[in-house]
């Protein structure tokens, strides 16, 4: 058939895959607007287009107009290629999910280290972006974002570790693949730890420290303007799709659904964990940087040390038992550990001792 | 034909990027460079079909050791315009010589014997390779007990009491 050849399949899964990811992004946009209104009881936008859905559309026309300045003592190249050392990363990371069976631009055997590897360079660019405004606030953003991904990479991967334990495979396929129920049922600790560590790593609303309004002005994008602010504002958005699919990959099963398998009922699970984390974003305010910090280090991490040291016992020792009995262990142990875990840490404690 | 093509783009961005990350004045720009050459090298590596590889290479240098050399930039005084007590010209184009001289002459002599039997996927081996008991685990354990000696370490010298 004409779309088995190679170079036919990369170009149609390319174009698809960049669709989807602009798209969601415009949606999400809107979305993100229409319930934060709907949380903080107003409106929202609602004048372009049928409910307002046309307002992102308005906004990108807004911002290709507007005048790109780029002030005087900035590192010019540095300028102008970090934010797309930030974005493009992004993106990169959609080739290895799985959309239907059989359907993924590639399925990499080592798909979950890709994953990894390729969201820590979108950091690095989100710092250049703080250094190269010559800025201080900037660069205190651009610093505190760096500091934040590298510590709450550490949890996240010990997460990622488990999960591949558990499914035997490395490719996000396989993954998919093994999860007869969906891996949140099997290790509800692993998603509680993921989910946290990745609402970091995106610098969604209670750990976005690196653009905190009331201390650093902007963060890191301070300076920018334009398209290439158009372009940060991308990366995080980017970043919210790519971590709701990822998500819903990896623990909701995917595009496996109830009724019918395919990309619908991974666009569902995709939207419903946006949803969540609009929930948490209206909910909770920003926790500040040492917080944030202590967080990671004093209760993800041992969280997620224990969760791998759970599941490897479980494959080693016990690999035949039988599905309920694992789902009922796990689930009290979860509920446990983090009531046990979460009485001994008290974030701020030692501020209090001072 | 395309790993070919693939191969010399690669390449050519790889030594560009390197001659950059050793020309430029500024040293956030040499570090930047440095990124670009270390992600040509993860691309060399996929030529090669060395997936697993290219991709520590990615993790490794350019989310750890690049992220520690452009924290370390941002802890050396700016110079803009270089060194200018630098008189180590002469003796480091010699250097430099010697080096090209020995690369070219290792280059010409040596034989480049590749494996002659398939080897499955790459990365199945690699991992049975490690962790096989007739494979290195011994020395897989080894290490990370000395890395974990080294974080211990880290850790008694940063702490303040």
């Amino acid at each position: 058939m004409w779309y088995e050849n190679f170079w036919w399949h990369l170009v149609i899964a390319a174009v698809i895959l960049i669709a989807y990811f602009f798209f969601f992004i415009v949606m999400f946009i809107w979305t993100e607007r229409r319930v934060i209104g709907f949380f903080q009881i107003r409106r929202g936008p609602n004048r372009i287009g049928p409910l307002g859905l046309f307002q992102g559309i308005a906004d990108v026309i807004k911002v290709m107009l507007k005048e790109d300045i780029v002030p005087n003592k900035t590192d010019k190249i540095l300028f102008w290629l970090s934010p797309l050392m930030a974005f493009v990363p992004v993106m990169m990371i959609l080739a290895v999910i799985p959309f239907s069976k059989g359907f993924q631009l590639v399925d990499l055997n080592v798909g979950i280290i890709y994953i990894a590897a390729v969201s820590s360079i979108s950091s690095v660019g989100v710092f250049l972006c703080g250094y190269a405004c010559n800025n201080k606030y900037g660069l205190i953003g651009g610093m505190r974002g760096l500091a934040q991904f590298i510590s709450y990479e550490i949890p996240m991967l010990l997460v990622l570790i488990s999960l591949v334990i558990s499914s035997g495979t490395m490719s996000v396929n396989g993954i998919v693949a093994a999860q007869s129920l969906p891996n949140i049922i099997f290790m509800p600790l692993a998603f509680v730890c993921y989910f946290i560590s990745s609402l970091a790593e995106i610098n969604r609303t209670p750990f976005d420290v690196m653009e905190c309004d009331s201390e650093i002005v902007a963060g890191f994008n301070i300076e920018y303007s334009g398209m290439k602010f158009a372009m940060l504002y991308l990366v995080e958005y980017g970043e919210a799709v790519v971590m709701s699919t990822l998500v819903a990959t990896l623990f909701l099963g995917g595009y496996k659904g109830i009724f019918i398998d395919g990309p619908i009922p991974l666009l569902i699970k995709m939207v419903i964990v946006f949803l969540f984390i609009l929930w948490i974003r209206a909910t909770l305010p920003r926790l500040t940087v040492e917080k944030s910090m202590s967080l990671c280090w004093k209760f993800l991490l041992p969280l997620a040390l224990f969760n791998l040291l759970f599941t490897a016992v479980r494959i080693t020792f016990f690999p035949d038992l039988a599905q309920w009995i694992v789902v009922l262990v796990s689930i009290v142990m979860t509920v446990l550990i983090i009531y046990l875990w979460s009485g001994l840490y008290k974030p701020g404690r030692e501020l209090q001792h001072e | 034909m395309g790993l070919k093509i693939a191969f010399y783009i690669l390449s050519l961005v790889l030594l560009g990027s390197a001659i950059y990350a050793i020309q430029a004045k500024s040293v956030i720009r040499s570090a930047f460079s440095l990124i670009i050459c270390f992600l040509s090298v993860a691309g060399i590596f996929i030529t090669l079909s060395a997936e697993f590889l290219a991709i520590i290479q990615v993790m490794v240098y350019i989310g750890a050791v690049a992220v520690l050399i452009i924290m370390t930039v941002m802890m050396t005084k700016q110079n803009e315009a270089g060194n200018k007590s630098n008189k180590l010209k002469i003796p480091a184009i010699i250097g430099a010589l010697c080096v090209a001289a020995l690369g070219c002459y290792t280059a010409l002599t040596s034989k480049f014997s590749g494996t002659t039997s398939p080897i499955g996927t790459e990365t199945d081996v690699l991992g049975v390779t490690l962790f096989d008991q007739s494979g290195y685990v011994l020395l897989v354990i080894i290490a990370a007990l000395i890395i974990l000696t080294a974080i211990v370490g880290a850790i008694t010298v940063a702490r303040e009491k």
